[in-house]
């Protein structure tokens, strides 16, 4: 493919159905990962992954370019995410998955090779408070956290994925990271 | 004290308070980052993946699974309306019937009563003495009489 053109006319490019595998190739393992860090659940971020890609294929004549491929992408993921959860409230009576995640299941994770067993069990500790406290975030300010600190996503990028104010963006973020804080008060 | 003294305490309170406000970012930012880590290690810790036609495929069918569920939810939620709709539109006839039977049977009295009344007041004018008058009828009566037989009397002696 033309290497010349510019990122997102490359990506328009790169949205032809014949590389189409390209884009999954790209692009999958962060659209995953958003999915994973904001539902918990490991075959339901892969369904919701898969959903993503077949929405995105399906409606990739719509994909004018006004934003990269990747925001594109995870505005369709947030959209998932957030129809998921509204599909879950009306169906209070479903049960809930036995394949969530837990960072204390990811066991082989070790923070850094070189850190002491008291460090690695600081850090899982440390770990294990955030998640838990951003689990209890709410769904909005839970969404542009993960953005924002897993996916090192700009806040023009985050407004753009999830169709908010850059101020509301901000205001979202301050408050998320406010009770992130707040709740790991004492164990920081 | 010293103002000098104080000044000094101050600005050991101030940059303790400094350190410590920042001993706690650093820390924050820390978990925040082991946080980032552990996420891309638990993304990054997939089963075998399948190709993308597969896995577009899965999703396609997932979807029509949905709308076909979402359409057996309809379909049985309308069920369940009907269902509760029939014995409820069935009390509202049968209560409506009993209702119009109710008033019916009050117009029937109403009617029977009106008529009766009719009838008394008939009655009452085709009196030709009217009831509170009717002693002194009574009375001219009983005189008519007693004239009459006074006068067959003063005849037959006659």
């Amino acid at each position: 493919m033309a290497s010349e053109l510019p990122p997102i006319a490359r990506e328009q490019a790169v949205l032809d159905l014949a590389d189409f595998d390209e884009v999954v190739r790209l692009y999958r393992q962060r659209v995953f990962r958003f999915l994973l860090a904001s539902l918990r659940d490991r075959d339901l971020a892969e369904n919701l992954t898969q959903d993503c890609f077949l929405r995105a294929y399906m409606a990739r004549e719509h994909f004018r370019g006004d934003s990269s491929l990747i925001t594109w992408l995870m505005k369709i993921a947030t959209n998932l995410i957030r129809d998921h959860l509204r599909s879950k409230r009306l169906r209070f009576w479903t049960k809930t998955r036995e394949t969530a995640l837990d960072p204390v299941d990811v066991s082989d994770w070790v923070p850094d090779e070189r850190s002491s067993p008291e460090e690695d069990l600081i850090a899982r500790t440390q770990v294990s408070h955030v998640w838990k406290a951003v689990g209890q975030l709410p769904a909005k300010q839970r969404t542009v956290f993960v953005l924002r600190f897993v996916e090192e996503m700009e806040l023009r990028e985050i407004a753009e994925t999830t169709g908010m104010n850059p101020s509301t963006v901000k205001t979202h973020l301050y408050r998320a990271l406010a009770a992130v804080r707040e709740s790991m008060g004492g164990k920081l | 004290m010293t103002r000098e003294t104080t000044d000094r305490q101050v600005k050991e309170l101030y940059a303790e308070s400094d350190a410590a406000s920042k001993r706690e970012l650093e820390s924050l930012a820390n978990s925040i980052s082991h946080f980032r880590e552990m996420v891309h290690f638990a993304a990054e810790c997939q089963g075998a993946q399948l190709p993308v036609s597969a896995q577009l495929e899965r999703a396609a069918k997932r979807q029509q699974s949905r709308q076909r569920r979402m359409m057996l939810e309809w379909a049985v939620a309308l069920a369940l309306c009907v269902t509760a709709a029939i014995p409820a539109t069935s009390y509202l006839r049968t209560q409506a019937a009993r209702e119009e039977a109710q008033r019916q049977a009050q117009i029937l009295q109403q009617r029977e009563a009106d008529t009766a009344l009719l009838e008394q007041v008939t009655n009452e004018l085709s009196e030709s003495v009217p009831d509170s008058l009717q002693p002194l009828a009574d009375m001219d009566n009983d005189y008519a009489k007693d004239q009459t037989y006074t006068k067959e009397r003063t005849n037959g002696r006659n």
